[in-house]
């Protein structure tokens, strides 16, 4: 539009200087009309006037060049007027253009001058160029010739047909939708736009006032001056005009957001002209912006005050959003977290594993769950269920993924927790042994510690003894049993596991203060070992089972640097209590046994004592039926011997019987004493007397500085212990040789009974359990009886508050030492049955050694 | 008339022992007896009777040490009858390599035939 202008004008101009030019040359023809020199002359200046001449000039004569200015020869091409003078005119000329060239040329041959043509040369190196051409009648050297004037007009006309082009599509764009295009003509300040922009502006068909000001009315008044700086800015600078405003509409008073784009155009001395410009609404397009921005506050909001951490990732896989309560978590802020940045707060164990199940759901497409752990602001690591969904846009293409996480710490402690104590039932279960168990448990519980140890209450005086000890290193388990052997001859009562076992108390020690160590004992070398120990928390639980502290089980942190809290303490309580009953267990376990095992071992012996009288009694019961068959051979001397035999046999079956259920007795806490006072001089006299009656290999001696001597005793039963002694005494000397009994006053409270023989004695390893039911000091070397005789005197002392010893004289032999009170204590009355107390069944070696 | 086999008897009881003796000499058999594993050894350094029967629980010398020493005797070795309580006897028997063994408490006619059994020559 506005270079049809321009072309128009370039028109005009070229119409005006050929005008110049036709009536300079008339000037020159009216001087050609004098002679020579004038001419001469004349020429001489024309020549001058068109060689320096800005457009192309050409003279042609006779269909070919006779001459070219310098812009001429510039236009063609050429380098060299001799290149061009003498060819042919229409070698220039475009083919399509030769018949119109052939007319133009034989007009001004007529002596009439062309209109302005458009015509197509061809330059010497083959391009085309359109060109504006204007053809004048001349005498060029005496003969007729044409001048024309030539403008290369390629670029213009390339210009305008884009422009066509442009115009085009612009009319339909704006006819297809909301697209309206005016021009604004500054100088008159008139506005030119197409019929649309009223309906697109809102306003009656016709309405538009067409001056800037009408326009400057719809603007909606804020954004106004915003309009105003950008229209003077492209006015003043030729900035490009672009803005996207707010208008109401005159007609339907609707708010509508339009933008605008528009360029201005300048004249030659730099005066802004006009301004050409295209107008669309937007109001759609900013409604949608508008309900994503807000659709989006929206959803911020409520991601940050969500009690989930939410991550949101986009199709790049890459993370661009989390929520407040994740970057609260974390401790880091958006920027640190965006793109990669999360990853450096994942666990580097569980880095690897998250990303394979994130990448490979990406790339499926498919939601996903995940454990990790994460690390807290407080520098904790915390596990994390991360659950990821992949988002859709609304078309349907992949938006990305959204996740949200819930701290699953507690859960996963709780779950660890309770897959511990499983595994601990379990291991513990495993084993009956006692300290193979006590190892497993020390072993398990490195789990929760760098080491732990257990500590075992001993039998004998209930003092602290290490059984197990386990260390996460094993290298360092001796080091560290080492150390805790030196801190032995320390163990105050100061000491956390002797106060722990004292009061069945655990304790925990979140933080083991130097002064903490100070006080467990004032020892050097105790607070050089504890020192050694590097000891930084520890927990100390009683293993109690049945009412009874059997031992302290001791949780240790030191290398690790891990302080117990109440949760390990919890769960330190659990697992000893799961500990004290599989200790216990595998002690009753091995009691058990050992009970099982002693019972079979009387049963046999018990079988087979009763079988030896049994065998006599049998044979001669059946010597006597064999006598019977034969009556010629009876012989009286004889039936009386097996009578004799029988009756002995019968008696033995009897002593051993009643021994039987002295023990059954003792066992089931009903051997009563029926206590009286007694002369046990008379007593002891009886007994030896009988005993050295069957005996002459044996010499019985009583020794005695008080007889008679009176105590408070089971008469019966305290025979059956001075028999028991003194047959023993025989039985253990089966070469003969003298048995020794005294009878003495220890004290006047005491009275002190011992019987000594020179007999086998017993063998030093078997000492310390001949009074132990069923045992036998001789296994092989066997001497009759069960192994009880020494069990139940025991018993029967004990009873009357006495105790019973064995020495053994360097000279060989034994002496078995019986101490009981004369009188029973305050408060006993003469004919008191007294009984031990009810014994558990299946303790019997426990309790037997009291 | 061919001189009567010979019994050792090997037990800690007296009333066995006595039962025995009178139950084989009324058998016609010539009767030695051992209180224990000792004694039987010191018989055997002048006798060689042609059956032993051996209690296994004995004092001072019981019945593994007396086969055990027995065995290193040089000489002919007289078959050996383990005379013990029936739950051991098998057992019993087998660890001393004895070649048979009489249950107590046993039967006279059960007696009468294994010595019988073993002292044929």
């Amino acid at each position: 539009m506005d270079e049809g202008k321009d072309a128009h004008k370039t028109r005009e101009e070229l119409l005006e200087e050929l005008e110049r030019l036709r009536k300079r040359n008339a000037t020159l023809e009216a001087a050609t009309q004098p002679p020579g020199l004038i001419l001469a002359e004349s020429e001489a200046s024309y020549r001058q006037l068109i060689e320096l001449f800005p457009e192309s000039i050409a003279i042609h004569q006779n269909g070919k060049f006779v001459y070219v200015n310098d812009a001429g020869l510039k236009l063609i091409g050429a380098t060299d007027r001799a290149q061009i003078i003498g060819k042919p005119l229409l070698d220039v000329v475009h083919p399509d253009f030769r018949p119109a060239v052939i007319a133009r040329a034989r007009q001004t041959q007529q002596g009439q001058p062309t209109t302005l043509l458009e015509e197509k040369f061809i330059r010497l190196d083959g391009r085309p160029i359109d060109v504006e051409v204007v053809a004048i009648p001349v005498t060029y050297r005496g003969e007729p010739a044409t001048q024309v004037v030539v403008r290369d007009i390629t670029e213009r006309k390339r210009f305008a047909e884009a422009l066509l082009q442009n115009e085009e599509r612009l009319r339909l764009a704006s006819e297809a939708g909301d697209l309206g295009v005016w021009e604004w003509d500054i100088p008159t300040g008139k506005v030119n736009w197409s019929d649309n922009l009223e309906e697109l502006h809102g306003m009656e068909p016709g309405g538009f006032g067409g001056t800037i000001e009408s326009f400057r009315a719809m603007i909606y008044p804020d954004d106004r001056p915003a309009v105003m700086v950008a229209l003077n800015r492209a006015i003043k600078d030729g900035q490009k005009y672009a803005v996207e405003v707010r208008t109401i509409g005159p007609y339907d008073g609707k708010l509508r957001w339009l933008a605008t784009q528009a360029q201005t155009f300048f004249d030659e001395a730099g005066q802004p002209m006009r301004m050409v410009g295209v107008t669309q609404n937007i109001t759609e397009r900013k409604r949608a912006e508008n309900d994503l921005r807000e659709s989006e506050a929206r959803f911020r909001s409520m991601a940050d005050s969500a009690p989930v951490l939410l991550w949101v990732s986009g199709p790049d896989t890459l993370c661009n959003f989390f929520n407040q309560s994740w970057l609260s978590f974390t401790g880091r802020t958006m920027e640190q977290e965006i793109g990669n940045g999360w990853a450096e707060g994942v666990h580097p164990a569980d880095f690897e594993k998250c990303l394979q199940i994130y990448l490979s759901s990406f790339e499926a497409r498919k939601p996903f769950e995940m454990e990790y752990r994460l690390r807290r602001w407080d520098g904790q690591w915390r596990w994390l269920l991360d659950k990821g969904v992949p988002r859709f846009q609304p078309d349907g293409s992949f938006a990305g993924y959204i996740g949200s996480c819930i701290d699953i710490e507690e859960r996963k402690r709780a779950e660890e927790r309770q897959r511990f104590l499983a595994d601990a039932s379990k291991i513990m279960a495993a084993s009956l042994d006692y300290e193979q168990t006590l190892q497993n448990v020390a072993r398990l519980t490195t789990r929760l510690a760098d080491w732990c140890a257990i500590e075992m209450v001993s039998g004998t005086d209930g003092s602290l003894e290490i059984m197990a000890l386990a260390h996460r290193d094993p290298d360092l388990e001796n080091q560290v049993y080492r150390l805790r052997k030196n801190l032995q001859p320390y163990l105050t009562e100061n000491y956390p596991t002797v106060r722990v076992a004292r009061t069945g108390q655990p304790e925990l020690f979140h933080q083991m203060s130097t002064e903490r160590l100070q006080e467990i004992s004032p020892e050097p070398a105790a607070k050089k070992a504890l020192a050694d120990l590097g000891l930084k928390s520890a927990i100390f639980v009683p293993l109690v089972a049945r009412g009874r502290t059997l031992g302290v089980l001791s949780l240790l942190s030191a290398a690790s640097g891990h302080l117990f809290d109440e949760q390990d303490f919890a769960l330190a309580q659990d697992l000893a209590y799961r500990a004290a009953l599989a200790v216990d267990n595998t002690r009753l376990y091995r009691e058990a046994q050992e009970a099982a095992k002693d019972r079979e071992e009387f049963l046999s012996v018990a079988a087979h004592e009763l079988k030896t009288p049994l065998t006599g009694l049998r044979g001669f019961a059946q010597l006597l039926s064999r006598q019977l068959t034969r009556p010629e051979t009876l012989d009286p001397v004889r039936l009386g011997r097996v009578a004799q035999v029988i009756q002995e046999q019968s008696d033995k079956l009897t002593r051993l019987i009643e021994q039987l259920l002295d023990v059954s007795r003792i066992e089931a806490g009903r051997l009563g004493l029926d206590k009286r006072r007694t002369d046990l001089y008379a007593l002891v006299e009886g007994v030896v007397n009988l005993a050295q009656s069957n005996t002459d290999k044996h010499t019985l001696r009583v020794v005695s500085q008080t007889a008679p001597l009176e105590a408070l005793v089971d008469a019966l039963r305290f025979e059956q212990v001075v028999t028991n002694l003194v047959d023993n005494a025989i039985k253990y000397s089966p070469e003969g040789g003298p048995v020794t009994v005294e009878i003495t006053l220890s004290d006047p409270q005491t009275v002190r009974l011992s019987v000594t023989d020179q007999g086998l004695g017993i063998p030093a390893e078997r000492r310390e359990r001949i009074f132990d039911r069923f045992y036998q000091a001789h296994e092989r070397a066997y001497l009759g009886g069960m192994g009880l005789g020494l069990h139940i005197s025991r018993q029967i002392v004990e009873l009357h508050r006495g105790r019973i010893e064995v020495e053994f004289p360097s000279e060989g032999g034994s002496r078995f030492i019986v101490n009981v009170p004369v009188q029973a204590e305050e408060g006993s009355e003469e004919g008191f049955i007294e009984s031990l107390p009810v014994l558990s069944g299946v303790s019997l070696n426990e309790d037997s050694k009291r | 008339m061919n001189k009567p086999p010979t019994v050792l008897v090997v037990d800690d009881d007296e009333t066995i022992r006595e039962v025995v003796t009178i139950t084989l000499e009324g058998e016609g058999y010539e009767v030695l007896t051992a209180a224990h594993g000792g004694q039987a050894l010191k018989v055997l350094q002048n006798h060689l009777p042609q059956v032993i029967l051996l209690d296994m629980r004995m004092p001072v010398m019981d019945g593994w040490s007396f086969s055990q020493a027995y065995q290193q005797l040089p000489g002919p070795h007289a078959p050996l009858i383990v005379l013990t309580a029936a739950t051991d006897a098998s057992v019993f028997a087998a660890q001393v390599k004895a070649d048979a063994f009489l249950a107590k408490p046993f039967d006279l006619d059960r007696l009468i035939e294994i010595v019988g059994r073993y002292s044929q020559p």
